[in-house]
């Protein structure tokens, strides 16, 4: 582990911390992160590496997990500043930064010598880990999945099939939910266990999505072999342990989005400013009159309020976390938000950019940005599982 | 303020808000409510007014919380202030509809000849303050989508005589922040309608609250005020990074956003039960909407803080975030 002069105070003091982040950020040196974009994932995800290693380096991409996790102490509130000022900085929190935040906390309450094992490879970059929940026949469904864990001397043999599995080509871990049950028991019979992609029988091949890229895959487990000391949480509790990761996508992650979007609403704002956006005219595009004007404000608007409440909504769930409390199903709420706002900006970003957001080299970011946000309201809990969560469990309406 | 402290305020005041408009200052002095102010005054505020709306009541609370922003800008202090505000008539956002030529404005409630009204100008270098008495003005029982609103319109010309207006944006932000509250609570109370309604009403067989498209369309609503709440809530809070302007600004034209989506979602799942004068549901759609209406409408707010987005990134300033962890 690198040695970084533990400094306590930025555990206690969020502003301090935001403050020596923001300073750490500014640097010259940090310039070669700042709007990079990269069209493949995997490549992606090795250039971003570098940059978890840099911040580890520091120390401010440890701070939010305990020592006892690889960590530098305080919580989840040090990554959501870090998230704002990296993209601040315009610097776009990472895909490892995605995962990291949903999976650590889990790991470090269900599995603390496995958050101790594993953690710090994460935290510096030289590792991430998908998230193995999805299959074929079990998407919004997810107790029916069917991917089993077999009890066997010394371990568990992993025999199944997880889908849609986040940068799971380059991850050398997975985070497995798999049936250690009966085939009927639905959620009771659920574990969590971490596996090793370079295990033998493991096989992962990319999904090509629709915008070009292939950040998700399938993952084949032809009997694999994992040790028992890799079960994160007791046998049979898999499915309270995702329920105390979703919290975390819930906030952290939410919160990660709100800063990439903020960022990205920014650019967009920027753009339409230059008269940048007219990208097929060789001459600048005319003056826009009053009415258009308050037509785009409106639209920028729309999507500020988006954000904005997305925000409120947001700081009350990561406080929540942080203070140790659980968050119920009014999470469900956040989720929806989040999956509306990410909408909502990249549908301005269509609609105002235009001919130059269907066309041109330029805009290839925003067109593949566009279409990952059509899956904002799928993965994670469909929209409509999210209001079904709400209609039962918040209204309390009855179902016949 | 905790929930149980909320809960027992909340009941106090359900009380207050089913007593005739003209007690609930009375009422609320009984409760000691400016004691629950002073201790917590988001807390209160948004209570008050979330309560208000629930109620549906046309109590001026709205004056008695912003006159007093107001009224200390003008010479000889509080006793010099005025006993209604005159509203800018609605279509002219957030600014005065007033200029120095000709008063018109919006009043909650009838003024006596001898009341005096306190009016905001549009003036050549800003806004500026002016009073008068009622008398000197044309006022006129104001049509409205909402009939039980009771509000009059005002017409005349301006006074000459004109006081600072320094403190007419932070009185706005005052008021968007008690409209914001009183939108939320009228949309609350509109979705709790529908959930009954649709909980009881049977057709094939089964509440129609147990079909998925009636489900998802309450949970959108609910979705929607609590967006509108948390905003509210922030747009109070320490952790902001810009002007509370632009925060309160924000909670009403979110709180306005949620009515709509609300109003849409409740009329539809009531059916034409909804529809009709009979059922209390027409009251929550009529009132919110007029609300909304005061002091920039969702639509101009929203207009006005694209607006304020561009400027930040043209200057090469930062967009506000509005809330930090």
């Amino acid at each position: 582990m690198t040695d970084v002069s533990v400094d306590d105070h930025l555990v206690t003091d969020l502003h301090a911390f935001r403050a020596a982040v923001r300073e750490f950020l500014a640097a010259p040196a940090m310039d070669k992160w700042r709007g990079t974009y990269l069209d493949d994932d995997a490549d992606e995800m090795r250039f971003s590496a570098g940059l978890m290693r840099v911040l580890y380096d520091a120390g401010f991409g440890r701070y939010g997990l305990p020592p006892a996790a690889g960590g530098l102490g305080g919580d989840v509130r040090h990554w959501a500043v870090l998230f704002d000022e990296l993209a601040r900085s315009g610097i776009t929190p990472t895909g490892q930064h995605s995962l990291l935040v949903t999976l650590a906390y889990p790991l470090a309450r269900f599995a603390p010598r496995l958050a101790a094992d594993y953690l710090p490879e994460f935290l510096s970059g030289d590792g991430w880990w998908g998230q193995g929940f999805s299959e074929s026949e079990a998407g919004s469904d997810l107790a029916a999945l069917r991917c089993r864990a077999r009890r066997d001397s010394g371990g568990y043999v992993i025999s199944g099939h997880k889908i849609w599995t986040s940068h799971a080509e380059t991850a050398n871990r997975i985070f497995l939910l798999a049936r250690t049950g009966t085939p009927e028991s639905r959620h009771r019979g659920l574990s969590m266990i971490l596996v090793d992609v370079d295990a033998p029988g493991v096989t992962v091949r990319p999904i090509r999505l629709a915008s070009g890229r292939a950040e998700l895959a399938e993952c084949f487990f032809d009997d694999v072999r994992v040790p028992a000391d890799r079960l994160i949480g007791a046998e049979g509790e898999g499915w309270a342990v995702a329920m105390y990761l979703l919290q975390y996508e819930r906030a952290a992650w939410a919160w990660l989005r709100a800063a990439v979007l903020l960022q990205r609403l920014r650019t967009l704002v920027g753009l339409l400013s230059d008269g940048a956006a007219p990208v097929l005219t060789p001459t600048p595009a005319p003056a826009s009159p009053p009415a258009a004007g308050a037509a785009v404000s409106e639209v920028l608007g729309t999507v500020y309020l988006d954000l904005l409440s997305l925000r409120a909504r947001s700081v009350d769930t990561v406080r929540r976390l942080a203070a140790g409390q659980t968050v119920g199903p009014d999470a469900s709420a956040d989720k929806l938000l989040l999956g509306a706002c990410e909408q909502s900006v990249y549908d301005a970003a269509r609609s105002l950019l235009g001919p130059a957001f269907l066309f041109g080299d330029a805009s290839r970011q925003w067109r593949e940005e566009w279409w990952y946000s059509r899956t904002t309201t799928i993965y994670g809990g469909s929209a409509e599982v999210q209001r079904g969560i709400i209609a039962d469990r918040v209204l309390k309406l009855p179902k016949d | 303020m905790d929930a149980e402290e909320i809960d027992l305020l909340a009941g106090s005041l359900r009380e207050v808000f089913a007593c005739a408009a003209a007690d609930v200052p009375r009422q609320l002095s009984e409760l000691g409510w400016d004691d629950v102010a002073a201790a917590d005054p988001a807390a209160a505020a948004t209570l008050l007014f979330t309560e208000k709306g629930r109620a549906l009541s046309t109590a001026t609370l709205l004056d008695d919380a912003v006159l007093p922003l107001l009224s200390v800008q003008l010479p000889g202090g509080p006793a010099a202030g005025a006993d209604l505000l005159c509203y800018p008539y609605p279509g002219s956002g957030t600014r005065p509809s007033s200029t120095p030529l000709a008063a018109t404005g919006i009043l909650l409630r009838r003024p006596e000849p001898d009341e005096r009204l306190l009016i905001p100008v549009a003036d050549a270098d800003g806004v500026t303050l002016a009073v008068a008495a009622a008398g000197e003005f044309t006022v006129t029982p104001l049509p409205s989508l909402d009939p039980a609103a009771g509000w009059y319109a005002v017409a005349g010309p301006t006074p000459a005589a004109r006081y600072d207006g320094s403190a007419w944006a932070p009185a706005v932000a005052a008021a968007h922040r008690a409209l914001a509250a009183e939108i939320i609570g009228v949309a609350e109370r509109a979705v709790e309608l529908a959930v009954e309604h649709t909980s009881t009403r049977r057709q094939f067989n089964a509440p129609i609250a147990a079909f998925q498209a009636v489900r998802h369309r309450l949970a959108d609503a609910y979705v929607a005020i609590a967006a509108a709440r948390a905003l509210l809530a922030a747009s109070f809070g320490d952790g902001f990074q810009s002007p509370a302007v632009a925060a309160a600004a924000a909670a009403k034209a979110r709180a306005g956003r949620a009515h709509q989506t609300v109003s849409a979602s409740a009329v539809q799942v009531c059916g034409a039960m909804g529809a009709t004068l009979e059922h209390p549901l027409h009251r929550y759609v009529n009132a919110g909407a007029v609300l909304d209406g005061l002091l920039g409408s969702s639509a101009e707010l929203t207009v006005e803080l694209g607006a304020m987005v561009r400027a930040a990134v043209a200057s090469g300033g930062e967009i506000p975030l509005l809330v930090d962890v």
